[in-house]
């Protein structure tokens, strides 16, 4: 057991970087009945390390935007290749609407590290995209919804979503909710090499089944 | 995350008032019933909006108590036939030899042998070690129909939680990864408990004996629940981490019915608590949160450590608000802790307290 324990602690502490993280965790649902979210729905809960507000997210690339499910993302991190989201900000998490009792909502079962560029007072937002899942699809639209509400706090606690902000409680947004921002994933002019065409008609492919699951 | 993963060690819980054996004097415990195996009762209150650190301190009915035959690897040979020990997820905690308090996963069973993950052989199981079987608590039978705790009609915005401390988390100021409520039910959904990370049933869900658990009052009004357990009758121990890199909290508790005094509590034993020679950087600190506390995310109220003396001041334990002697400070039945870890060296070991009573 001692060895067991001491080994998975030893994995966890490379994966991160060998840096005590603090954290913070989130649960509930963050956005509930909120319009124009669907189930499968894809969201990112994403930090503004430098709160230098959320319109300074450029628009998504689909040439260099990929994500990957429950992968964090910390600080320059983010920047794949060139992509526009910009080094200040950090996605912490992922997460997929779905309906449950009756509902749809996007979860909010985060657990944020603090550190690397994430303190305590820093803006966050979620970002839901209508049809990208880990890859951004071209001409997709995105929505970023956020709250005055929504700062991370100290290190070590526990927050939940419920209809009123207060001690331990982020607002939830609702049917009410409108978006801060509403963006389109850049469209590309590339000229695809023939070697990815067969590779970008599967998106294609991929994005129609998504948008027939969108729109059904 | 596997259970192994999850449930990496030994265990027992905790308390806001006790009811216990005649044994118990203090304050908090009144008699229950005392028998070949002593039984109590805790009551553990939440006070209104406020969070509730604790950790249980009683265990439930053992299947089945024997003595090794032989061993080899993760497998021992039991004195005795098992009988069948139901389908919950279990663990063997030794009561007598090298392993004195440690408990283990079961992954496996047979009417002779019981199977561990670890290798019970190279951590010193012998022949005629003694062990018993227990089931673990879980959230449905630790808090039955809520247990007393508010149960929430409105799924998206549940009147309590229960957070679940993860034990292999890496890092200081850690929040708890794991957060359940108890749902009333509707024509859809039955009644019970549920993972509020994507509302899934969780009436099953495992509590980890190593580390404490925060329960959260979201009402206006103080809320209680009792739990009845076997009275931990040998130690118990807690698995303490340090990593080489940087401080590491480990988010425990007193494991047993009664309160436990800094001197007496073991925790220079394995260097669970390393003593410090400097006292304005110390090396290891305990963060001892108050039974009993009022609102939520509340942080420690008290701060100890250990100093190793100098030829002014002796080597002993030390309250970090004014430097105080703290040997006589005690930590309360069941009362949840953090022993930070400073950096130095990757380390596992076990924090085993001697009994506080005796029965």
């Amino acid at each position: 057991m001692k060895n067991l324990k001491l080994a998975l602690t030893s994995i966890l502490a490379l994966a991160s970087g060998l840096v005590a993280n603090a954290s913070v965790t989130t649960s509930g649902s963050a956005l509930l009945k909120v319009p124009n979210i669907a189930v499968g729905d894809v969201s990112y809960l994403i930090i503004d390390e430098t709160n230098t507000g959320f319109a300074n997210l450029g628009s998504v690339n689909p040439n260099t935007s990929s994500f990957v499910a429950g992968t964090i993302y910390s600080g320059t991190s983010i920047a794949i290749n060139s992509d526009s989201f910009g080094s200040n900000f950090t996605i912490a998490g992922t997460k997929t609407a779905a309906s449950s009792f009756g509902s749809i909502s996007v979860g909010a079962g985060y657990t944020i590290s603090v550190g690397n560029g994430v303190d305590s007072g820093d803006n966050f937002a979620i970002i839901v995209f209508e049809n990208s899942s880990t890859t951004a699809i071209s001409g997709d639209t995105y929505r970023i919804y956020t709250d005055a509400s929504w700062v991370v706090p100290a290190d070590g606690t526990n927050w939940s979503f419920g209809p009123t902000a207060g001690a331990g409680v982020f607002q939830q947004l609702g049917t009410t909710a409108t978006p801060a921002f509403t963006k389109t994933v850049a469209s590309t002019t590339a000229v695809p090499e023939a070697s990815t065409s067969a590779a970008l008609a599967g998106v294609a492919v991929l994005g129609l089944a998504a948008l027939r699951r969108r729109r059904a | 995350m596997s259970i192994t993963q999850k449930l990496s060690k030994r265990g027992a819980i905790l308390a806001a008032s006790l009811v216990l054996g005649a044994a118990f004097t203090a304050s908090s415990l009144s008699a229950q019933s005392v028998s070949t195996t002593p039984v109590g009762a805790v009551t553990t209150t939440v006070k209104a909006n406020s969070d509730e650190r604790a950790g249980i301190v009683l265990q439930r009915a053992s299947l089945f108590t024997s003595k090794v035959s032989s061993v080899a690897s993760g497998t021992i040979t039991v004195s005795g036939t098992i009988s069948s020990l139901g389908s919950q997820t279990k663990y063997v905690k030794f009561t007598s030899g090298a392993q004195l308090g440690q408990w283990f996963t079961l992954t496996a069973s047979s009417s002779s042998t019981l199977t561990v993950a670890e290798n019970l052989a190279t951590l010193g199981v012998v022949a005629n070690d003694t062990f018993e079987v227990r089931p673990f608590w879980t959230l449905a039978t630790l808090l039955p129909a809520g247990g007393g705790l508010p149960v929430s009609t409105d799924p998206f915005s549940p009147a309590s939680f229960v957070f679940f401390n993860d034990p292999s988390a890496v890092g200081i100021n850690l929040s708890a990864p794991a957060s359940y409520f108890y749902y009333a039910g509707d024509p859809d959904f039955p009644a019970g408990w549920v993972n509020s990370d994507g509302y899934v049933p969780a009436d099953n869900a495992i509590i980890n004996p190593d580390v404490s658990i925060i329960f959260r009052n979201g009402t206006s009004q103080n809320k209680s629940f009792v739990t009845v357990g076997e009275v931990p009758a040998v130690k118990t121990g807690i698995t303490v981490v340090a990593k080489a890199a940087a401080s590491q909290d480990n988010v425990i508790y007193n494991p047993y019915p009664a309160p436990i005094v800094l001197k007496n509590a073991g925790f220079l034993s394995n260097n669970a608590v390393r003593p410090s020679s400097d006292p304005f950087s110390p090396t290891d600190q305990l963060f001892v949160y108050n039974v009993g506390a009022t609102g939520v995310n509340g942080a420690a109220a008290k701060v100890y450590f250990y100093y190793a003396g100098d030829p002014d001041f002796p080597a002993g334990w030390v309250d970090a608000d004014g430097y105080v002697d703290a040997s006589n400070a005690t930590i309360p039945a069941g009362a949840a802790f953090i022993l930070r870890k400073g950096s130095g060296s990757n380390s596992v070991v076990e924090w085993t307290p001697p009994l506080p009573y005796s029965l």
